[in-house]
């Protein structure tokens, strides 16, 4: 495999794998007894 | 006409990690393990993953967020299908509920042929236990060994298509008991023991197919791990100068994250109005995504290249998705060791990513029923159950005169896009992205970047009618006027499916007429959410 195939195959997998476990992590830390009011968001347009 | 009053209680999801690994279970399908690889591999390699990560973000998120906001919003006001939503978040528009059988119609047929192929993976599993597989394998035999299983043969495996009618039987009946079970006892209970073992099954596949060194370290010692890898990733640059490479990187988004197939409605439909939408949805969306890259795009034409080398590897993908899982990947698995066990392990793989997708599919007709027509679940299984034995018959029978590729090119490849759609005009022009996107934060464990305003309502939109016309004008044409077909027999098969189909739709038109009739769709006044 040439190095820039090494290079965007370690992008991918990381991009990836990073999302899925930011995403796990925040799941397991938002758990449903801390239920919040809805967001206040702007709504500017 | 009044809106009825007597709604009934409508069921909810158990967990939150139940409604995740459901979705992700819808989004996880066959298409991960064989449609990705042979895609990558056909369309510039490596550089397939740029245009392929653009589509996620700009195709793939957005829709999977406005799906799970239009689906818990219908599920508030008892809809959990995409006729009573789109009533709902048009404000009452009169077309807007007969649109909305499309979004029916994609899941229930794909649902009618998408069974019949899992049946072919749980017998697949138990054919390499038994030693069939691995013995046609090592004979060179496979194509005939998947002919005479399908029955499109007589030879030395199989006398006719019995034990493939068995099994699917089999698999029918499964499918449709989880489904009759409900929501939480049934759909959310399968996800949650199907899940972590597809999970287990692909990375110890995929563990084994990095792990398997140079095998013919003395004729070809350039086959090996890295060689295998690089025919994967090694870019090829010139590919992203072709239109067709981008289409086919946003179509791929759009298949393997099930958007526009109606399935994420009816399952965010089961959420309560204040659970979190915004970081499910994207969670879901990335576990999908380590399943298809890190894990589809390491084992099947990985190991293809190691075994016969980048170039055969080539020729592999060229001949499909189907030839890859069902005739390449059991030879594959004759020259490894442990070959018996991953072959098993390879095809119920297969088989927990077919359940957990079919039940997604058949659940908004389901819903359908149950809300709008007001039958119990029961019923309206057992009535989905024996209308769709009957086709999926009919597609057994008619295999060899393409009765299942005429449904799924309408089925499985044009109306999931058109579906899509119409699905993101009516959320950014009739709801309108603000009101959309409030409704999205409601209950938010996560903020939608602003950004995404603007691509959904501009992006999103212009990408999906570009793959619609691209795709309609390259591919569909000719589908659609038969032009593909020369033999007068399956010529007069596909005609009938076509009949078949424009039934199933027409009867579910008359469905939405009647639950109109019942005061299900009343005037709203134009006014939305």
């Amino acid at each position: 495999m040439t190095l820039v195939g090494w290079i965007l195959m370690g992008i991918s997998w990381g991009v990836i794998l990073g999302l899925f476990v930011l995403c796990l992590v925040k799941v397991f830390r938002t758990q449903k007894a801390n239920i919040r009011a809805p967001l206040e968001i702007e709504t500017d347009d | 006409m009044p809106e009825q009053k007597a709604v009934r209680r409508r069921e909810n999801w158990g967990s939150r990690l139940g409604v995740i690994l459901a979705v992700s279970g819808s989004a996880v399908g066959l298409g991960n393990f064989l449609r990705f690889p042979v895609k990558a591999a056909q369309n510039g390699g490596g550089a397939f993953m740029i245009p392929y990560f653009l589509a996620f973000l700009l195709v793939g998120i957005p829709l999977a967020w406005i799906e799970w906001t239009l689906g818990r919003y219908g599920g508030k006001h008892s809809h959990g299908s995409a006729p009573g939503i789109y009533h709902r978040v048009t404000g009452g528009r009169s077309w807007a509920k007969y649109v909305g059988a499309i979004s029916i119609f994609v899941p229930l047929v794909i649902s009618f042929y998408y069974v019949y192929v899992e049946s072919w993976t749980l017998a697949f599993s138990l054919f390499s236990l038994t030693g069939q597989i691995p013995e046609a394998a090592a004979a060179g035999n496979m194509t005939a060994f998947l002919n005479g299983f399908l029955g499109i043969e007589k030879n030395q495996y199989f006398s006719g298509p019995w034990t493939a009618l068995a099994i699917f039987a089999l698999v029918f009946v499964l499918n449709y008991t989880f489904i009759y079970r409900g929501v939480a006892m049934g759909i959310e209970k399968l996800n949650k023991v199907a899940m972590p073992i597809l999970l287990f099954c692909g990375v110890i596949l995929a563990i084994r197919v990095l792990t398997l060194g140079t095998p013919d370290s003395v004729n070809h010692p350039e086959w090996n791990v890295t060689s295998g890898l690089g025919f994967m990733w090694n870019p090829n640059w010139a590919d992203l100068l072709k239109a067709r490479v981008w289409i086919e990187a946003a179509g791929q988004i759009f298949f393997t994250l099930s958007v526009g197939m109606g399935a994420i409605l009816a399952y965010a439909s089961y959420l309560r109005h204040r659970d979190d939408v915004v970081l499910s949805s994207l969670t879901s969306c990335s576990a999908n995504e380590f399943c298809e890259v890190i894990l589809g795009g390491s084992i099947g034409l990985v190991a293809a290249a190691i075994f016969y080398g980048a170039a055969q590897a080539q020729t592999i993908a060229q001949s499909g998705a189907f030839s890859l899982g069902f005739i390449t990947m059991p030879m594959i698995f004759g020259h490894m060791g442990g070959g018996t066990v991953m072959g098993f392990l390879w095809f119920f793989l297969l088989f927990l990513a077919g359940i957990t997708s079919c039940v997604s599919l058949i659940q908004p007709a389901v819903a359908f029923l149950e809300d709008e027509l007001g039958l119990n679940r029961q019923s309206a299984v057992t009535l989905l159950g024996a209308v769709g034995f009957c086709i999926t018959l009919f597609v057994v029978l008619t295999l060899a005169y393409g009765s299942l590729d005429e449904m799924d090119f309408w089925a499985g490849t044009m109306f999931p896009v058109v579906s899509a759609t119409i699905e993101i005009i009516i959320f950014a022009y009739f709801l309108g992205v603000r009101k959309g996107f409030e409704e999205m934060h409601h209950g938010a464990d996560m903020k939608v970047p602003k950004l995404y305003r603007h691509v959904i309502r501009y992006i999103t939109p212009i990408y999906l009618i570009t793959i619609l016309v691209v795709w309609g004008y390259q591919e569909w044409i000719s589908v659609v006027f038969m032009r593909n077909i020369s033999d007068p027999i399956q010529f007069r098969f596909v005609l009938i499916t076509r009949i078949l189909l424009l039934l199933i739709f027409g009867t579910l038109i008359l469905l939405i007429v009647k639950a109109n009739r019942r005061g299900r769709f009343p005037a709203l006044k134009g006014k939305g959410l």
